[in-house]
């Protein structure tokens, strides 16, 4: 029941760009890394210079929510999941702040000029923890399991795209059906963690509970529920800039606390040193209580979806109203403190692709004339799962659409219900989501693009899908970023779904706790444990 | 024989239970498959292995008898989205709640007799007044607002205790007792309510029969006459609500366990029934109503041994 | 739901014991004290509360104040204060009485008729009929209560039906087995004895001489169980299943006012719905209890 709890579920499925032909200068929002630090994080980058790490120590991480399993081929989605499977798993390819793919296991990646062939160079004397080495073999073991049907991989249809080879122990080669220029982003997320080959096969079933990687750290204890022990892989092949080996932490014990509140009160007691929240208010208390909070926003929105097929939400008349009624400062204000920031666009403000698109605007005068324009009288119900956050923004949207004149019926549905029928595309009206802001533009492909399986707003635009193919297809980038723009822009004018405010998220911890580095992007807060020491 | 009759009846009742149990979870709307597999769902090969996998495609009873089978042999299955098996989730859960369930019951007792015992014996006194409204007052108050201002005071204002979690005895002891004190609190305030009314009742009653007032007569004092001679026979409805409370306990922790994050087999039940999970349930409530009907099997021997004419009815 | 199983066990021996002992069905000499007066008008304060929400001068419940949000009592014109997203609380108190009550009467009302029934049946005819609504009635109670009631309202939806047909459903087995037991001790009675005797048919037996002397104790209980299932609908809203938004109930004002209350900002959005929950349900026991006080001859069952 924890998940009634925990805020709405992160589905990789792009949220709804709203347009205002405001062609954002790309260029500054680049350097707009997606963490803005807090006032005693932005001193912590200083001095982390000055300072010098200590080794040893345990670090006590509250989690928000269960763990279900280990295993990087289940997707590993929320951010507690990702936060362990950041300590015990390295990707292939890592992220830089600017958001570009750099390298990590990887030492060089190339593609064709087609882009259908992509080639990793890997870096040499890497083994797993169970001695097994790190080679290309193993990498194309690797994408070959998430390939057979038998793994039930969340990476099951993207993994299908591509075949793997490897011509030799340190090369690997993908060979992709469709031209994929974005291809080294998806590899650099968790589809490119790499297991243990070794350790798949001997444990199996089990291999979930029982997960080896590369990583800086080894799962010692894992008891569903209760806690996960890692402790530091001795033979771990990173080291800092002073050539001290990584990780400088001795072991990190993962403890998971659902509830909110008592997660915090868990920091201020001194049970745990680090914590990581979705919570706004959460933010806003450890702020005012002096607490270090790296705040990190801008990777994930809560977003309102429509079925663009059902009556009255098929005419883009009702879908402007809507927004145009939608005060986002208010909600902002009333559940958030203020402490949030309005959403625009679907990717993540350190993405080449952002634009800051989006009525955003909160003009009731002109939300009741679009209605008025519509003619007919208009109403819808709206879908949420219950949670006591969720309820309250849905409780204010129905007060706000109603003063436009709308009528609004509230529906709540359990969370698995809920993805069943979304995904069954069974005919809605309106509904909530929370949605990852994207870094490459090719993951919204599946969410906009007529007809495709994923595209829950059924939502259907021959200039957008034109817009999509090209994108998706041209290896020159400035084409690209010319391409999404008019996809952005052309979508905007449709108001298929709206996004209302970035997801907060933030890591806590107290003064003892040093080097969080910064957020991976589209990681919903989840941050690499290797450079964290305490002193 | 009578037990054996009593026996046979268990076993009827927990049989209809697994069954009710399994028609329940398959006849729940949405389709594991889509919680499994979220958005790749759409994909016909992996969502034919997931229906595969469960045997979703094989009719209700064979599905049952599957799963009876197994059980039969000590297999309850794996949870589908985490491969754990449903005895391992059983082996590290159900100590958790028996823990939490013992600790209330104890403590409960720990309350009521001493209390029962002064206001038996001070009948329509002050105290007597006093006690009967606090075990009033007990018996109101919803559990889960009890919950949360015992947080409220205790770890978030006073930070005496933890809000949440749980710490296990083999990791510390104080860390443990402290883990569970709310929560034990929260579970042990109405049944110390229930038990000191039921043991006062029959105290009062009790200390009316002759033996009593010839002791008193012979000058005993009191409290000898009330710990030797008044309280055992005046148990009997007390152990009879005591025993059944036991068994209901076992499934009647979840609030509790949720509201104070404990590991226990209620809180895991639940979320199975959100993840629909329906193996996992299965296993779950199977061992629930087997510890409910156990024990209520044990006070009903209990009955019979002491109270002949029961047998019979 | 450990409360409903231990209500039902102690008043099944209670009700059994109080039939055996042929209690009257007259109050005893005892007056009725104050604190039932209290409790009785307290019970019919929610009650007029519930039926006649819409006629009383209040706020509306359902619209927030932006102004006054999370506000204490009295500030802005609003008795009681603000919920968390700027809602009178008093409004919002009215009409969520209409939630636990219909809950807890219907819910009861309907379990103890039911429930009533089969343990009237079955207590009365025995035999194979007895053994089988009985065992019936153990599969029933044997079935974790709050994890039924959680699978009927994931499987039928949320709504003020759906929430109080499950509290029903859990109601009929824990109303059997007390009628059963009050029922045999009765049964057994000379007076039934007589009424055979007379050729009176088992039927005639039922209705006319054991009906009328058993309901009295199971409507002792009943009182009792209306304040459970006021708590059980509490118990629901926190868990996110009780009467969906933006409808007040009692048990969801304490699960929206929780957040604020844990971080000290706002406490009263969930304790004042707390207090009136408790008042309210501290009532129907007192009432409940004096009513089977007003039954028994010995000294006090308190």
């Amino acid at each position: 029941m924890s998940r009634l709890r925990v805020g709405l579920i992160v589905l990789a499925v792009g949220a709804a760009v709203v347009a205002e032909g405001c062609s954002g200068s790309s260029s500054s929002s680049k350097t707009t890394a997606t963490t803005t630090v807090g006032a005693t994080g932005a001193a912590q980058t200083t001095t982390a210079a000055a300072q010098t790490p200590k080794s040893g120590g345990t670090l006590r991480f509250g989690l928000e929510s269960d763990v279900a399993t280990l295993d990087e081929a289940q997707g590993l989605a929320q951010p507690a999941d990702k936060a362990i499977a950041l300590s015990i798993y390295d990707p292939l390819l890592g992220f830089k702040p600017d958001g570009s793919v750099g390298p990590y296991l990887a030492s060089a990646v190339t593609h064709s000029s087609d882009a259908k062939t992509w080639t990793l160079t890997l870096n040499q004397g890497i083994t797993f923890s169970d001695g097994t080495p790190f080679n290309a073999d193993a990498v194309v073991a690797h994408f070959k399991r998430l390939q057979d049907p038998a793994t039930k991989s969340f990476w099951y249809t993207d993994a299908a795209k591509f075949t793997v080879t490897a011509p030799d122990e340190s090369t690997v080669v993908f060979q992709l059906s469709a031209p994929n220029v974005a291809f080294e982003n998806d590899i650099a997320g968790t589809e490119g963690y790499i297991e243990s080959p070794t350790a798949v096969k001997a444990e199996g079933a089990d291999f979930g509970r029982k997960p080896v990687g590369t990583g800086p750290f080894i799962v010692k204890e894992y008891v569903t529920g209760d806690h996960v022990l890692v402790t530091k892989n001795p033979n771990y092949w990173r080291k800092d800039a002073n050539g001290v080996q990584l990780p400088y932490l001795d072991a990190i014990r993962f403890v998971p606390i659902p509830d909110t509140k008592a997660r915090l009160s868990s920091l201020q007691a001194g049970d745990v040193d680090l914590i990581q929240t979705a919570d706004s208010g959460t933010v806003k208390q450890a702020l005012d209580s002096g607490l270090q909070v790296q705040k990190i926003s801008g990777s994930s929105s809560t977003v309102i979806i429509f079925d663009n097929k059902v009556a009255p939400v098929d005419s883009v008349l009702v879908r402007e109203a809507l927004d145009y009624a939608t005060d986002r400062e208010t909600i902002n204000k009333v559940v958030y403190g203020g402490v949030r920031q309005l959403a625009y666009s679907a990717f993540a403000t350190n993405s080449p692709y952002y634009e800051k698109v989006g009525i955003q605007t909160f003009d009731l005068a002109k939300a009741k004339s679009l209605l008025q324009q519509y003619g007919k009288p208009v109403s819808l119900s709206l879908i949420c799962i219950p949670t006591p956050e969720g309820n309250e923004i849905t409780q204010l949207l129905q007060q706000m659409w109603e003063a436009a004149g709308a009528t609004v019926t509230l529906k709540t549905e359990e969370q698995g219900q809920y993805v069943t029928d979304i995904f069954g595309h069974k005919p809605y009206q309106a509904g909530c989501f929370r949605s990852n802001q994207f870094v490459d533009p090719d993951d919204l492909y599946n969410s906009y693009y007529t007809g495709n399986s994923q595209n829950l707003l059924n939502y259907s635009n021959p200039a957008v899908d034109a817009a999509l193919d090209k994108g998706r297809a041209d290896p020159n980038m400035s084409d690209r970023i010319a391409a999404y723009r008019t996809m952005q822009e052309q979508a905007a004018m449709d108001v298929p779904g709206f996004p209302l405010l970035y997801d907060l998220y933030a890591n806590i911890s107290t003064s003892k706790v040093h080097g969080l580095p910064a957020a991976e992007a589209d990681s919903l807060g989840a941050i690499k444990t290797v450079t964290i020491w305490m002193g | 024989m009578w037990v054996a009759r009593k026996l046979v009846r268990l076993v009827v009742v927990v049989f209809a239970v697994s069954v009710l149990t399994f028609l329940l979870t398959s006849l729940l709307p949405g389709s594991p498959v889509y919680d499994i597999l979220g958005p790749k769902a759409s994909d016909p090969v992996l969502s034919a292995q997931v229906r595969h996998d469960l045997h979703l495609n094989e009719p209700l009873p064979e599905r049952y008898v599957q799963w009876a089978d197994g059980v039969l042999h000590g297999n309850f299955g794996r949870a589908y989205s985490s491969d754990e098996k449903v005895t391992d989730v059983i082996r590290q859960r159900l100590p958790v709640t028996l823990e939490l369930l013992i600790a209330a019951q104890l403590l409960a007792l720990a309350v009521a007799i001493p209390l029962a015992l002064i206001s038996a014996y001070k009948a329509d006194s002050t105290v007597d007044r006093a006690v009967t409204a606090t075990s009033f007052g007990m018996l109101s108050i919803p559990d889960f607002v009890l919950a949360i201002v015992l947080v409220f005071v205790f770890a978030v204002h006073l930070k005496w205790l933890p809000a949440t979690g749980y710490v296990h005895l083999t990791d510390s002891i104080t860390g443990n007792l402290r883990s569970i004190a709310l929560p034990t609190i929260t579970l042990a305030v109405p049944l110390s309510a229930v038990y000191t009314r039921l043991l006062r009742s029959d105290l009062i009653s009790t200390l009316q029969e002759e033996y009593i007032l010839m002791a008193r007569a012979e000058g005993l004092p009191p409290r000898r006459i009330l710990w030797r001679h008044a309280l055992r026979p005046s148990s009997f409805s007390l152990l009879t609500v005591f025993g059944i409370n036991t068994g209901a306990l076992i499934g009647g922790t979840v609030i509790v366990e949720y509201l104070f994050a404990l590991p226990g087999m209620g809180y895991r039940l639940v979320d199975a029934i959100g993840r629909r999970e329906y193996i996992l349930v299965q296993g779950l409530v199977l061992v629930i109503a087997i510890g409910y009907v156990l024990a209520n099997f044990a006070v009903d021997v209990l009955y019979g041994v002491i109270d002949p004419r029961v047998r019979h009815g | 739901m450990a409360d409903l199983a231990t209500a039902v066990d102690i008043a099944a021996p209670d009700a059994a014991r109080l039939a055996s002992e042929g209690a009257t069905t007259r109050p005893g000499r005892r007056r009725l004290g104050i604190t039932t007066w209290v409790a009785t008008a307290w019970i019919a304060v929610v009650a007029f509360a519930a039926v006649f929400g819409d006629v009383l001068p209040l706020k509306n419940p359902l619209k927030s104040d932006y102004l006054h949000v999370a506000v204490g009592p009295g500030t802005g014109g609003h008795l009681l204060g603000t919920d968390e997203i700027g809602r009178d609380i008093l409004a919002r108190l009215v009409y969520g009485a209409r939630v636990s009550l219909t809950v807890g009467v219907i819910a009861v009302g309907a379990g103890m008729i039911l429930g009533g029934l089969i343990g009237l049946l079955a207590g009365h005819y025995r035999g194979r009929l007895e053994a089988t609504l009985m065992g019936v009635v153990d599969i029933m109670l044997a079935f974790p209560a709050l994890i039924l009631v959680i699978a009927i309202t994931v499987f039928l939806g949320q709504s003020l039906r759906n929430v109080t047909v499950a509290v029903a459903v859990v109601a009929v087995p824990a109303f059997a087995r007390v009628t059963r037991a009050s029922t045999l001790s009765y049964s057994t009675r000379d007076f039934v004895t007589a009424a055979r005797g007379m050729g009176a048919t088992n039927r005639r037996v039922l209705f006319r001489e054991v009906l009328p002397n058993v309901l009295l104790p199971v409507a002792c209980f009943g009182l009792v169980a209306v304040g459970v299932a006021i708590i059980a609908e509490g118990g629901l809203a926190f868990l996110g299943l009780s009467v969906p938004p933006p409808h007040p109930s009692w048990g969801s004002m304490i699960y929206g006012g929780e957040p604020k209350l844990a971080d000290g900002t706002a406490p009263f959005i969930s304790l004042i719905p707390a207090a009136i929950m408790f008042l309210t349900v501290l009532s129907f026991n007192l009432v409940g209890d004096r009513l089977r006080k007003g039954l028994d001859v010995r000294e006090g069952v308190l």
